[in-house]
């Protein structure tokens, strides 16, 4: 039933959706394994604050339908994950959920017979009674929520020793060990439980300290008295939704791996249960607890009216995204603008943000065209700096590398004195008795610090070397394969190939490609990363965007695709910018050398135009998302030490739009839309739409979904506010004194202190490419298959003829969405 | 309106720079507050201008401006905005008027609305059930600390019918008035400002006031936790004629500077180790009062609140200075070199015994800094192939700087800070035996630390999992007050 890719009866399952929920995949026959690979569906990998990317925390559920794994989530995370049924019918009262789409959707589902207000009536006597069921642990049912917490704060204490790599000097462990093996040991000397109270906590764990993670979990759940495969599953899962966090972090290690990166994961998800399992046992036995009346609360039966506000919840999201849908389409251009042939074309990741500052620039400058494509410009690079930690891996973390960037080690060792320097200082700073040596030689040069940082308007200026590494800019860029060796030739060139191809830039070239990569800029901000260009794995765009200006400007490399067919005039020259989205300055590499003088003047000047479409820019962001009037100005925020919202990132995100960048241009769509260029007609046997909804539809569903879990349930999947976080082993955040680890979006990016500054809407995915075409990929690939059948985006195709636009309601099945109507 | 609101954050700065230039040019100053009631000598209030209270206000006052500034921003659009300055002055008030206090019982006074309003301010997120345990926590523990100094102010005025510190000062310095009143008043004194100073066993709440906005953390962790420190050495004119409870001091802030330091190694959150770095501090702030370097202490005290609320206010780089490839310790093995320089700092730790009375407390003070210097020294780069050492340059600095801090330190001890003398602490060889053994005690911490980093027997295995848990008073303490999970509400 849940498997179904029958996409013909969508009408059908949500009939019959309310049957189905979480566990009911649970057979009887299931084992054990199984029964845990279901319960860790839950959680998803979460990157470190080096390269926060987003993450769709719903992933692994993309094979059942959006709001039946929601609604059936619901109890096990304890947080309403559509939103409750109240705050849609305010939206309906505000209109923004508009009654004509309401009765369309009741209709196709069969609900009410389509008539609006007989169902809004019923909705509103329920939404008073609103059920608002969750399962707690057992330790949460026998005594409360915060002794719960404390004794949860105990198990992650555990876990921050077992993941701190960085921060502690004295390991947790020397050996690296599986999670279970090491958390026994720790209790052999751990007293912490004992001192809390639970006095027999140890002497409680000897029965089930010899087993191996497996069999204490099987032991647990029946020493417990769950029998019901199905209670088992949610059990495990209610165990997992609090410390969903440090779940991510085993998934993360898995992920990595998946990917054929280093670094082993010694650990697993299943020790996480078994370890949480046995608290829960140990906290019954040490003090003689019965889980009896406990087992009888994972009762999934819903009820009637349970089921029915949750179907009804349903409804109004669609309803409310088909509201939407309308307004975006309006902006659709059905008729081509006339244009003249730029000069200039300036290509920008699709990154919501790009939407105004694209917008801007063609308003003001003249002779510049945009387009749009994804951040990492087809190369997915690793980037490895001499005396840095790590090499960042910039590209999108579904793929694995297949470049390597080497800044060139002119001297053999290129640590320089002053990193060697800052790095002693730290070490200083950190070993025990040296800190006091630290403290008394080096504290009095903190009053400098404070003041140097409490007025850094005097100090810093925003430019293209301070807003991004000085390496990618100064130093001379290697490029190997992913392994390290020399590049071969042919290889490279059929990526550009693809990569001009996918990129509509095959003929016709203008004088200047410009390449926009983006970054965000900001001070004493951990979640910086996050900011930054997710298809690049969280970093900044512009090592992508120089080297492949660098590739395409060789001449080796012009004559291959040539020989491909593409042929680039040599009048042609590539350059690499970089977007800045705090300020939205848009900054270029250095032109000075290139041997076109005129080319030299034109770029200057374009210097000067760009600079005035940024202010606009800025100016139209910064009350964009929030109605508060910003208290710094825009060159200010980048370096204030005290910021905490430099920018709103992609918030508002709700649409992808795959087409000429002529059906979008000249309207606002206010930052909310991602836009991709793409031309069907050029589509050799249609492999860049291909790669479009395989790749950056599936990016920007991540997106997207992360901004919706953070809103509609900011207590489980964002990371609280930004004011209480405390830095864990240099890779995360807590809130407060410990915990979870804090994944998902801070507060301050979601919410202006009033209102949530992002709707938790789906995705509507716009493509302009012929019905069959993308009915085919959807049949091709599994993993679209899921995410368009099971509603967790909405694909709208353009019709390239008329400029209509026609929603899928299922296989091969397109209604026409009227625009008059709204 | 914003550069106004920002003028009005630094305005005490400005006064502070003021009074300290004519400090420094005119000399002390009192200035009579409450002083119509001269009969009653207990209640006269005046706020003393002296070098000791010029500089702290000057540092207290910069510390002000920068998290006030810090906050105004990074509390924006919060609703407790106002909650958090109007509690912010509140305790800043409490600061200065310790700061200046002339006499021991407005001390107490300042310390009780400083405790006040810190307990505001840490109940900021006052949904956040464990910032109510931190509280709670802090409450007791203050307490336990204002009555000492309470039993120590009746006793006192009981014996001497005093409270100034000027008077105290003059009547204490006769040897005919170190009456058991003078001794377990002095002692009380010193026990109160252990426990105000977060000293082991008394440090277990400061961890867990993490629950708290970073500006909040910052003037604490910079300004409250000093209030200990800061009382002893206002009453050093006097304590230094009680070597025996010097000798209880530098005792205690042994065990803690030592104790906290080897938690810091254990712990894996950024603010935890702040946490523990400043108990460890103040650990060696009250070593510094206890054998008698008044005035390092308070050189101590200023740095450590400029570094700490740096710290505090800056932990979001972190994650952008992580890139850095680390030095890690070296393990200890045949190191002829490394064991020699431990050896001979710990000599001249001991020799300090033998050495006139004014070098004593700097041979004692300097010998547990050199061990610091000797313990950053053993480093390798965290680089796989890689053979960097920590630049010979930076080593000879590092060495220099070192020989020049001895040097402004025992300048400072014999001129600027003319408010203390040393000379009275160490005339008693037994007291000198005493406090030369502590030596032995970071010594001991010392072979800890490089025990844990490198060995992993079961006995460092129970060391390293009780210094995780900080000696578990954490969790006894929460037992104790606020849990009550005798039985499970459904059993």
């Amino acid at each position: 039933m849940l498997r179904d890719s029958n996409v013909q009866d969508i009408s059908d399952k949500s009939q019959s959706w309310e049957y189905d929920d979480l566990a009911s995949s649970a057979s009887p026959e299931k084992s054990l394994e199984d029964l845990i690979a279901d319960a860790t569906k839950v959680v998803m990998p979460s990157w470190p604050l080096q390269n926060a990317v987003a993450v769709n925390p719903f992933w692994n559920f993309k094979n059942r339908s959006f709001s039946s794994s929601l609604t059936a989530l619901e109890p096990v995370m304890g947080s309403k994950l559509l939103l409750p049924l109240s705050a849609y019918l305010q939206k309906v009262e505000e209109r923004t959920i508009d009654h004509r789409d309401l009765s369309k959707v009741l209709k196709e589902r069969n609900i009410d017979g389509g008539n609006a207000d007989v169902f809004l009536e019923k909705a509103k006597a329920f939404s008073h009674s609103e059920n608002s069921k969750s399962y707690p642990t057992f330790v949460e049912f026998s005594y409360d929520k915060n002794l719960a917490d404390i004794v949860r704060d105990d198990l992650c204490k555990h876990l921050m020793a077992y993941f701190d790599e960085r921060q502690a000097l004295v390991p947790a462990s020397e050996k690296k060990q599986s999670y279970w093996d090491f958390w026994l040991e720790a209790q052999e000397y751990d007293r912490a439980m004992h001192h809390l109270g639970f006095a027999k906590f140890t002497e409680s764990l000897s029965e089930i300290r010899k087993l191996a993670y497996k069999e204490a979990i099987d032991h647990i759940l029946s020493h417990l008295g769950f029998s019901d495969p199905e209670h088992k599953v949610l059990y495990m899962q209610t165990l997992l939704s609090r410390v969903l966090g440090w779940g991510s972090q085993f998934a993360y290690q898995a992920w990595q791996k998946s990917l054929g990166y280093t670094g082993n994961p010694y650990g697993k998800i299943d020790e996480l249960i078994a370890v949480f399992l046995a608290y829960e046992y140990c906290v019954m036995k040490s003090q003689g607890l019965s889980s009896l009346s406990y087992i009888e609360l994972f009762d999934t039966d819903m009820g009637f009216q349970g089921l029915w506000v949750n179907k009804a919840r349903s409804v109004l999201q669609e309803s409310w995204e088909r509201s939407i849908q309308k307004s975006t389409i309006k902006k659709l251009n059905k008729e081509r603008p006339r244009s003249e042939k730029p000069w200039c074309s300036m290509v920008f990741c699709i990154d919501v943000r790009s939407e105004m500052v694209r917008r801007s620039i063609e308003n003001h400058v003249s002779g510049v065209m945009t387009k749009g494509f994804a951040g990492f410009f087809g190369l997915p690079t690793d980037f490895k700096v001499p005396h840095k930690r790590e090499a960042s891996h910039r590209l999108p973390v579904l793929l694995p590398a297949a470049y390597q960037a080497k800044v060139e080690d002119k001297h053999g060792q290129a640590e320089s004195r002053i990193t060697l320097t800052r790095s002693f200082i730290k070490h200083v700073r950190k070993m025990p008795y040296s800190s006091f040596f630290y403290v008394e030689v080096f504290g009095l040069l903190s009053a400098w610090q404070l003041i140097r940082d409490s007025f850094t308007k005097f100090f810093q200026k925003l430019s293209l070397r301070n807003s991004m590494d000085h390496e990618i800019i100064d130093e001379d860029i290697e490029i190997k394969s992913a392994k390290g060796e020399d590049l071969d030739k042919s290889d490279l060139i059929n990526r550009c190939t693809a990569v001009l191809k996918h990129m509509g830039l095959t003929k016709d070239f203008p004088e200047m490609v410009l390449l926009v990569g983006h970054t965000s800029k900001a001070t004493n901000n951990a979640f910086q990363s996050s900011l930054t260009c997710g298809a690049c794995g969280g970093h900044g765009g512009e090592l992508n965007a120089r080297v492949l200006a660098h590739i395409l400007n060789d001449k080796k490399t012009r004559e291959g695709l040539a020989a491909n067919g593409i042929r680039i005039p040599s009048s042609t020259q590539f350059l690499a910018a970089v977007h800045e989205t705090v300020s939205d300055r848009i900054m270029l590499f250095p032109y000075e050398h290139l041997p076109n003088q005129k080319l030299v003047n034109k770029l200057r000047s374009l210097e000067q135009d760009l600079l005035v479409a940024s202010k606009e820019t800025a100016k139209e962001r910064d009350t964009a998302r929030s109605q508060f009037q910003r208290l710094t100005k825009e060159g200010v925020r980048p370096f204030n030490w005290s910021e905490v919202r430099t920018e709103w990132g992609l918030a508002g995100n709700h649409s992808f739009i795959v087409a000429p960048r002529w059906r979008t241009e000249g309207h606002n769509h206010s930052s909310r839309a991602f836009l991709h260029d793409y031309n069907w007609q050029q589509d050799h046997e249609f492999a860049t739409l291909e790669l479009i909804m395989t790749a950056p539809m599936v990016v920007t569903n991540w997106i997207n979904m992360q901004y919706y879990a953070s809103v509609v349930a900011p207590e489980k999947y964002s990371s609280g506010s930004k004011t209480l976080h405390n830095i864990f082993g240099e890779t995360g955040v807590l809130q407060g004194n410990g915990g979870d680890l804090q994944v998902g979006l801070p507060m301050e990016s979601i919410h202006d202190g009033k209102q949530f500054v992002h709707e938790p809407l789906r995705l509507s995915v716009y493509i302009e490419a012929p019905q069959k075409a993308i009915e085919d990929i959807i049949t091709k690939h599994e993993t679209v298959r899921d995410l368009v059948d099971n509603k967790w985006l909405h694909i709208i195709r353009i019709d390239s003829e008329s400029g209509d636009s026609f929603l899928r309601q299922g296989k091969a099945k397109y209604e026409r969405v009227d625009r008059m109507d709204h | 309106m914003i550069a106004f609101i920002y003028a009005l954050f630094w305005l005490p700065f400005v006064g502070s720079l003021f009074i300290l230039g004519s400090v420094f040019t005119d000399g002390a100053f009192n200035l009579p507050i409450v002083s119509g009631l001269s009969e009653l000598s207990l209640l006269s209030l005046s706020l003393t201008f002296d070098t000791l209270s010029a500089v702290m206000l000057t540092m207290i006052s910069l510390l002000v401006g920068v998290t006030a500034q810090f906050a105004f921003h990074y509390l924006d659009k919060q609703q407790r905005r106002s909650y958090f300055y109007l509690n912010f002055v509140g305790l800043v008030s409490g600061v200065f008027l310790m700061i200046t206090a002339s006499s021991l019982l407005y001390i107490l006074a300042s310390w009780l609305i400083q405790s006040y309003f810190l307990s505001k301010l840490l109940t900021y997120n006052k949904e956040r059930y464990q910032a109510q345990i931190a509280v709670k926590k802090k409450f007791w523990v203050s307490r336990v600390g204002d009555s000492c100094l309470l039993v120590s102010i009746i006793l006192l005025f009981a014996g001497f019918g005093t409270l100034s510190f000027n008077d105290l000062a003059g009547v204490l310095a006769e040897s005919s008035n170190q009456t058991i009143y003078a001794y377990f008043g002095v002692f009380f004194l010193c026990l109160g400002a252990l426990v105000k100073a977060v000293q082991f066993p008394f440090h277990f709440w400061l961890p867990e006031t993490m629950e708290t906005p970073a500006p909040v953390s910052a003037i604490m962790h910079a300004g409250i936790v000093n209030a200990g420190g800061f009382l002893l050495i206002r009453s050093s004119q006097f304590l230094q004629h009680f070597g025996s409870i010097l000798v209880f001091v530098a005792f205690m802030g042994a065990i803690s500077a030592v104790f906290g330091s080897l938690v810091m190694l254990t712990q894996n959150d950024i603010k935890k180790k702040l946490a523990y770095s400043t108990i460890s501090q103040m650990g060696m702030m009250m070593f510094a009062c206890g054998v008698g370097a008044f005035s390092i202490a308070l050189i101590h005290i200023i740095a450590h609140s400029l570094y700490k609320a740096h710290a505090f206010l800056s932990t979001g780089n972190l994650i952008a200075e992580s890139q850095l490839i680390p030095f890690k310790p070296k393990p200890w093995k045949d190191l002829h070199l490394y064991f020699v320089a431990t050896g001979g700092t710990i000599l001249v730790g001991l020799a300090a015994i033998f050495t006139p009375s004014y070098s004593f407390s700097l041979c004692l003070y300097g010998s547990v800094i050199g061990l610091g210097l000797i313990q950053c020294l053993r480093a390798s780069y965290d680089k796989p192939n890689s053979n960097h050492k920590i630049p010979g340059l930076v080593g000879l600095l590092f060495l220099g700087g070192f020989g020049f801090y001895i040097l402004i330190e025992s300048y400072l001890a014999s001129q600027a800070f003319s408010f203390v003398s040393v000379a009275d602490i160490a005339d008693n060889m037994a007291t000198r035996y005493l406090l030369a053994s502590t030596i032995l005690l970071f010594l001991a911490g010392f072979v800890l630390n490089q025990k844990l980093i490198q060995s992993r027997s079961g006995f460092f295995r129970r060391i390293y999992h009780t210094l995780l848990n900080g000696a578990y008073i954490g969790q006894i303490s929460s037992r104790i007050l606020v849990l009550n999970n005798k039985g499970g509400n459904h059993a």
